[in-house]
């Protein structure tokens, strides 16, 4: 079974603060979201409303065209991965592994222990007695071996260090490859996840910003580079959203779409033209008032 | 639907032995202490009451069984409702299951305690002296002991859903309601209390004559049903729609 996800209208609020403002989104089945925000955007309220642990105040949330809150059959497709609190949990990691084993209907049990043998878990050691890092790998393991049709990660991966998160990454494509499911990974690490995401969701206040797919929304501006000056001509009058310079060459992020015109004068211009990045663009368009996302 | 019913029983199940596994520690030291008591010392003078005397286990281990259930009922919410949740359970297969599985707790509990009460009657036989009088029936004091059990449960599983979602207030409203159901309970069957209500009911009379047949057994077992029944919805009320803290 996989899932189409409708989020219409969406809120939530905490005493004045707006978490959600009328968040409205349409996921479709099998696909890998990136979810992008600034730390407080909102992500983990919206993902926190997707596992059935709080009602949305206003709006609905339906999945396969169906109420997903206290569904039963509808939540358990759904996990939801975060940075859980473990330090009370007394459980050896596989009793701990076993218990959530036990509900989860797509569970497979061989992967699970081959994953806590790439990710070097030890099974036999209370959860709480685990170094950040590892609970942030026993957290990756049980989300990629529920098999869930609907898997959601939350920023479960900032408590690894770079080589586990690689490893982590490099997984969560081949199962998604072996098991296709719609799986939601939020993220402030835009940089170094982008390259796994198919629709890029940004967050900014509770509001959407921007839902596309990715290479929809790396079209939508270019990097030039080249020496400086023949550079500043070449965008003079363009939308920049991020500037380098190293010695004399200089390397510009710019948000308009451009010409066959425009390249065909950047070759002979000798100049670079490159993609635009994921994380420059979240940087762009989150960016606060007073704060400087070219310097 | 069919499948939604195996889970509240997969749940029962599993929050029953989880439970049960936790009381262990606290049964074997009280069956110890029990054991050594009767060996050591002469309860007569320890109570310094001749009346009193000794009452048996059951009546020992009476208030420490108590005192687990309520425990083990503030736990529930934050502990098990919350881990369900997360786990792609819904609140509702949860209170199911929990209802049951605080029902099974009871009753094994009182199986526990009336088989070890049942060896104490062979190794010693004493006086036996339960709050429903003087010989009562095995059957009833099981009955009435489990009954009790569980309703700590629920004033334990109150309180927890109370301060769970409405916090500080939660406190303020939820225990003395946990409390009225507790008082309440004690009222209706309480063979040492002479309270108007009890008069009224007279049960230590009619358990010690012995007769069930008489309609009034049911009052106390009818109200008792009735404070079960509202303490349980609002447990359920309370936690229906409840938001799962991250």
């Amino acid at each position: 079974m996989t899932a189409d996800i409708v989020i219409d209208q969406v809120s939530v609020k905490y005493k004045k603060f707006h978490a959600l403002d009328h968040v409205s989104l349409k996921l479709d089945r099998e696909k890998i979201y990136g979810l992008i925000g600034r730390n407080g955007a909102g992500k983990t309220t919206l993902l926190s409303l997707l596992a059935s642990f709080a009602e949305p105040d206003e709006g609905s949330i339906q999945v396969n065209g169906k109420p997903l809150f206290e569904n039963a059959e509808l939540m358990q497709q759904v996990t939801f991965v975060y940075e859980k609190d473990l330090k009370e949990e007394s459980e050896k990691v596989k009793a701990y592994l076993e218990a959530i084993a036990e509900y989860k209907p797509n569970y497979d049990a061989e992967y699970a222990m081959e994953l806590v043998e790439r990710f070097n878990l030890p099974l036999n050691k209370p959860v709480y007695k685990l170094s950040k890092g590892m609970q942030s790998a026993l957290n990756a393991v049980i989300g990629l071996a529920s098999r869930s049709p609907i898997t959601m990660f939350d920023e479960t991966y900032s408590g690894m260090d770079a080589p586990t998160r690689e490893l982590f990454y490099q997984e969560l494509l081949e199962d998604h490859a072996r098991y296709p499911r719609t799986m939601i990974l939020s993220t402030h690490l835009v940089s170094e996840m982008d390259y796994l995401f198919e629709e890029a969701v940004i967050l900014h206040k509770g509001k959407v910003l921007l839902h596309e797919p990715v290479d929809v929304v790396l079209e939508k501006g270019a990097s030039v580079t080249g020496a400086a000056d023949l550079v500043d001509e070449f965008v003079a009058g363009m939308n920049q959203i991020h500037t380098q310079k190293l010695g004399g060459t200089k390397s510009v992020m710019v948000i308009d779409p451009l010409t066959d015109e425009q390249l065909a004068r950047a070759g002979q211009s000798g100049l670079e033209i490159g993609p635009v990045s994921l994380q420059d663009l979240f940087i762009h368009l989150t960016k606060e008032e007073g704060q400087h996302g070219a310097k | 639907m069919e499948q939604s019913s195996r889970k509240d029983l997969k749940i029962a199940f599993n929050m029953t032995f989880m439970q049960l596994g936790w009381s262990t520690w606290m049964i074997g030291i009280v069956l110890l202490l029990f054991i050594s008591l009767q060996v050591f010392v002469d309860f007569k003078i320890l109570l310094n009451d001749e009346e009193a005397a000794f009452q048996g286990f059951i009546h020992f281990i009476e208030n420490p069984y108590k005192i687990f259930m309520l425990v083990v009922g503030i736990l529930s919410v934050p502990k098990f409702l919350s881990w369900f949740v997360k786990t792609g359970i819904t609140r509702k297969d949860y209170f199911k299951g929990n209802v049951i599985a605080a029902l099974a707790l009871s009753a094994i509990f009182m199986m526990i305690a009336v088989i070890i009460a049942g060896i104490e009657q062979l190794v010693s036989p004493v006086s036996f002296v339960t709050y429903l009088g003087e010989g009562a029936s095995w059957f009833l004091i099981f009955l009435v002991y489990t009954l009790n059990l569980f309703v700590y449960y629920l004033a334990g599983w109150l309180i927890g859903a109370g301060y769970y979602r409405y916090s500080g207030w939660g406190l303020v409203l939820y225990i003395p309601g946990a409390l009225t159901l507790i008082f309440m309970m004690d009222l209706l069957w309480s063979g040492e209390l002479e309270t108007p209500l009890h008069r009224l009911f007279s049960l230590h009379q009619l358990l010690s004559l012995s007769v069930p047949e008489n309609l009034s057994i049911f009052i106390p077992f009818g109200v008792s049903f009735v404070l079960i029944a509202i303490s349980l919805w609002t447990i359920r009320a309370t936690i229906k729609r409840v938001r799962v803290k991250l």
